[in-house]
């Protein structure tokens, strides 16, 4: 009766303890073949998983290898110089004071200027004289 | 040896003089090795950091006795594991739920050509297996990343690590006999 490879055998075997007895059972025998292959095959694969795992860590551009610079153009910089003086030019424009061109329009905004600011309505006005001033007031 | 290596190996001959280039092929390089023992972005960047400032600081040191790579990866492996004991590390690792990103290593996985239930149960397997990884001891897992990440043979990660070839084989062995257990039934 044949005696297979133990899986000790086998892992001793793929950790490079090998013996000439192995060696001939190994090519006799299919089935231990088979089971050797089918394990390396687990240990290869991990092994370039790993290696391709790894490499994505620098192939994603955060590790090794020097940074591309991208130096800004002729056209970026005019651009740019443009737009910061057409913006300039309309914050100076919008400052400016304007004279204006409506008298009705300016005295009807002085009036509701005037009666908004009022703390009480015109027809209280004279009762107020009646009042101490605001600091005596208070120390009472 | 495979591929992957034979490609490696040919940008491995850069002269130590042009510290720029060994910068550019092996920050890569170191980086991965830190990414895959610490998985934290920023404290792998840092450790690949630091690792080429001590190589450029000890440049005059080194002997061409091992390959740069190597010599590279004796000290990240020294810069690794002080930074896994680093307890203000180890708080912030805790706390996070994620190392890095939202992706995970299964997510990465080479598709070639197989059914999708077959990806599926490879997915789940990876998926356990990485967790296993990180609950192994710092010299099995160093060991294990050495050799089925970077792809290094024993005689190399004895000269990274600073063991012998038995003692690399004997946690390389623990390392997948853990791994297996937690994997089960899968494989």
């Amino acid at each position: 009766m044949k005696t297979h490879l133990s899986s000790k055998a086998i892992s001793q075997w793929i950790a490079g303890e090998r013996s000439k007895a192995r060696a001939e059972h190994l090519r006799e025998c299919a089935e231990c073949s088979a089971e050797l292959a089918r394990v390396e095959h687990l240990f290869v694969t991990l092994g370039t998983s790993v290696r391709h795992w790894s490499d994505r860590r620098i192939e994603v551009g955060i590790v090794g290898g020097p940074v591309p610079v991208r130096r800004p153009s002729v056209l970026r910089w005019a651009s740019a110089v443009t737009l910061m003086v057409a913006v300039g030019l309309a914050l100076y424009r919008y400052g400016e004071e304007r004279p204006s061109a409506d008298p009705q329009r300016d005295a009807l905004l002085e009036q509701v200027d005037a009666a908004t600011s009022r703390s009480i309505p015109e027809a209280m006005e004279p009762l107020t004289m009646l009042l101490p001033p605001e600091g005596e007031r208070s120390k009472r | 040896m495979t591929a992957f290596r034979l490609i490696e190996s040919a940008v491995d001959t850069t002269d130590l003089d042009d510290f720029d280039s060994v910068v550019r092929l092996h920050w890569p390089r170191v980086f991965r090795f830190a990414m895959a023992s610490l998985r934290d972005r920023d404290t792998a960047q840092s450790v690949a950091q630091d690792c080429l400032l001590r190589a450029y600081r000890a440049r005059n040191d080194f002997r061409g006795e091992a390959s740069i790579h190597t010599w590279l990866m004796r000290i990240a492996v020294n810069l690794v594991r002080d930074a896994a004991r680093n307890r203000r590390f180890q708080f912030w690792r805790r706390l996070r739920t994620t190392g890095v990103g939202t992706d995970t290593v299964s997510d990465w996985m080479p598709d070639r050509g197989i059914s999708p239930e077959a990806k599926a149960m490879l997915k789940e397997q990876i998926e356990i297996a990485w967790t296993a990884v990180a609950g192994l001891s710092q010299k099995q897992s160093t060991v294990f990343l050495l050799r089925f990440v970077e792809d290094m043979d024993l005689l190399e990660i004895a000269s990274v690590t600073g063991l012998t070839e038995g003692a690399v084989k004997v946690h390389l062995f623990r390392a997948l006999q853990s791994i297996r257990r937690k994997v089960g039934k899968l494989i």
